[in-house]
């Protein structure tokens, strides 16, 4: 081994920090996924769950005698969200023999190492990510996302704001770049209304002044875009007392944080519609749900981290199967002839499908649910003016 | 500037970054010491108070003496185990610095470790319910923060200045070396002031995190808040930080208002830097008789 390669694994044992154990002795006789979960950085508030719900279903696939007879071995690994400790993440794993890659941490370090993963030759599938730069080319032969993409996000929210009469819409953004870059794809597709676009800092005290603005801005509505659930919540409790009778919107991550409503002042909630990924009307989600429910309590609620980090699993498991072998590369083959497959998120009938021209999973808009939360700072159910339809 | 709404933010900022830049003082008076674990205290009693209501079942009221006690404990404990020792080995100011800076981020991974790094719901001991001056409201936490910063303040102002222990606390924060000529009980002063600055940061942020919760995120930053408002409003009176955290909130608040919220960091550092350059001892400096 040259002492570059030495102190490349030296400083990605560093840096990985915690666990999995190494697949080096048994990995041929195991699939071996490797596992990035954020879960001490910025995105622990969905990395968390999304890892205890990927790592369940591989307990419950491996309890069910694994995929062709052969166990899944998790190696994993910790990039804290942050883009330059990424590819060291990704290298490490690699090196432990992972045959492919769930990725539970920030689009930005995922776009950082595009380049690193091509030649890796093995899936990578960003569970919970809803950035579509992620998937697009170049370098996006392994890469595979299963939410729903931000521009499905503007088509909801416009059918949302139409339905409302809503004509000027305020957009409340954390000024983080990973999140202004994140925002970009959607306020191009919310081109339906007149967007005024306020940033707040995302280590913000106070969102008065961002507020203010909106308020002499004259918005109908105001859509808080942020994956940052403090700055979520703060920007309710000030919206909540500022301005009580504008409608308020969100995006996808409070919906399936129930931890952050209870930071969130009595009430403040009230009325906010925000987008979620399960309902119970989808008769597989209601399956999955009893599935975790078995380890997580009877209290367990369900929502799109848990069902989309089911979805991963089986996936790749399907691919694994149909590919008869762990080679990155035919399983990759294999995942590109996967269509059709039947969802454990969004409204009954919702669907993925890949190819090679395409990497992100959703077929159509029903993904999403609008939600709504009620006076006690809990979700009510879906909102009951509009709802994504899965023939549109 | 005429929106009542801003300065009621105005307000309400000023008097948290008030209460850090008075913790930072009361070290710095007491000790001739920049304690930059403030920040960390604060995040961590209205942390575990947090964990205590909601993981527990315990009392606001307790789970509040409880933050606020672990809060002193940790000042003490700083200084009879981290600085104190580092500077009997005479390694001077700058590794008591770095001692204390690492207790910060010790302080917060260790929150992270045992209590997670997920925000928690801020548990004040005292909220009122929200109601309108004018055009303005005024959420649950304000009159709270503003009582105890008026409280704290006037309590600090009388205990420096018109206490025989309060005016050895600033006799050995002048000039230590001369008070331990003298014989003075330097320890019992340092360590108070150590104490006092717990005390004062765990008001501060059980009452802070109130309005959106708290996390261990929050710590550094609120570090960096309460030594700019001492750095802004300067060492030379207990008033200070109460007009340095005035004037720290009038920039938080009307430079996101008038240039937007992502130029409010860049807006701060200049701030900082104009202070630093053309008046580092801040508004009012330190008399000195000659």
């Amino acid at each position: 081994m040259t002492i570059a390669g030495l102190l490349s694994l030296t400083l990605g044992a560093a840096l990985t920090g915690c666990g999995g154990s190494s697949a080096g002795d048994d990995g041929a006789d195991a699939v071996v996924i490797g596992l990035v979960c954020d879960t001490t950085g910025p995105g622990a508030g969905y990395a968390t769950p999304a890892c205890t719900a990927t790592k369940a279903t591989i307990d419950q696939v491996n309890a069910d005698g694994g995929i062709d007879g052969k166990k899944i071995k998790v190696v994993q690994g910790n990039d804290e969200s942050d883009p330059t400790k990424t590819p060291t993440v990704i290298q490490k794993l690699v090196s432990q023999g992972a045959d492919a890659l769930i990725m539970l941490t920030s689009s930005a370090g995922v776009l950082q190492a595009k380049s690193l993963i091509e030649r890796t030759k093995i899936p990578v599938f960003m569970s919970v990510a809803a950035n579509p730069l992620v998937t697009e080319p170049p370098s996006n032969t392994y890469l595979y996302q299963l939410g729903t993409p931000t521009s499905d996000w503007a088509t909801v929210y416009c059918e949302a704001f139409a339905s409302l009469g809503a004509k000027k819409v305020a957009f409340l953004q954390d000024s983080s770049p990973s999140q202004v870059q994140f925002n970009q794809g959607l306020i191009d597709g919310l081109d339906c209304v007149d967007l005024e676009v306020v940033n707040g800092a995302i280590d913000a005290t106070d969102l008065s002044p961002e507020v203010a603005k909106i308020e002499k801005a004259g918005a109908d509505a105001v859509l808080v875009a942020t994956q940052n659930a403090n700055f979520d919540v703060l920007a309710q409790n000030t919206l909540h007392q500022q301005l009580p009778g504008v409608p308020r919107f969100t995006e996808l991550l409070l919906s399936s944080l129930p931890s952050a409503w209870k930071q969130a002042q009595p009430g403040a909630l009230e009325g906010l519609v925000g987008l979620a990924g399960t309902t119970d009307t989808n008769p597989k989600t209601v399956e999955v749900a009893k599935l975790f429910a078995e380890t997580e309590g009877a209290d367990f609620q369900v929502n799109n981290f848990w069902t989309q980090s089911y979805d991963a699993v089986q996936l790749l498991k399907q691919a694994v199967e149909d590919a008869g072998s762990t080679d990155g590369t035919e399983v990759n083959d294999a995942l590109q002839q996967i269509t059709d497959y039947e969802a454990a998120s969004g409204y009954p009938g919702f669907t993925l499908s890949f190819g090679k021209d395409k990497h992100l999973g959703a077929d159509g808009i029903c993904g999403l649910v609008l939600v709504q939360w009620g006076a006690d700072n809990t979700l009510t159910g879906p909102w009951s003016e509009y709802e994504p339809d899965c023939a549109a | 500037m005429t929106n009542p709404q801003l300065w009621i933010a105005v307000v309400e900022n000023g008097c948290f970054f008030a209460l850090l830049g008075l913790a930072f003082y009361f070290n710095l008076t007491g000790a001739g010491f920049f304690n930059f674990a403030i920040g960390a205290i604060a995040m961590a009693s209205a942390f575990v108070g947090s964990w205590l209501v909601t993981e527990h079942g315990l009392s606001r009221p307790l789970a509040g003496l409880v933050g606020v006690l672990g809060a002193i404990l940790i000042g003490a404990v700083m200084e009879l185990a981290v600085v104190r020792p580092v500077q009997a080995r005479g390694e001077g100011e700058l590794s008591a610095l770095v001692a204390v800076g690492a207790s910060l981020f010790a302080i917060i991974q260790l929150c992270g470790l045992f209590l997670g790094h997920e925000a928690r719901p801020g548990q004040p001991v005292w909220t009122t319910p929200p109601f309108s001056l004018g055009s303005a409201r005024i959420g649950s936490t304000v009159v709270p923060l503003v009582a105890i910063t008026a409280v704290l303040f006037t309590a600090a102002y009388l205990a420096l200045q018109h206490t025989r222990l309060g005016r050895l606390t600033r006799a050995i924060g002048n000039d230590t070396e001369a008070a331990r000529v003298l014989g003075l009980p330097i320890n019992t002063a340092r360590l108070l002031s150590f104490a006092a600055a717990g005390l004062i940061a765990a008001l501060a942020g059980i009452t802070f995190a109130g309005r959106s919760g708290v996390s261990p995120d929050n710590a550094l930053h609120w570090t960096i808040t309460g030594f700019l408002a001492l750095v802004i409003g300067g060492t030379g009176t207990v008033w200070a930080p109460l007009l340095g955290g005035a004037l720290l909130a009038l920039a938080n608040v009307f430079i996101p208002f008038y240039f937007g919220g992502d130029v409010l960091a860049y807006g701060l550092v200049v701030v900082a830097l104009l202070f630093f350059a053309f008046r580092p001892e801040g508004v009012f400096a330190p008399r000195v008789r000659v």
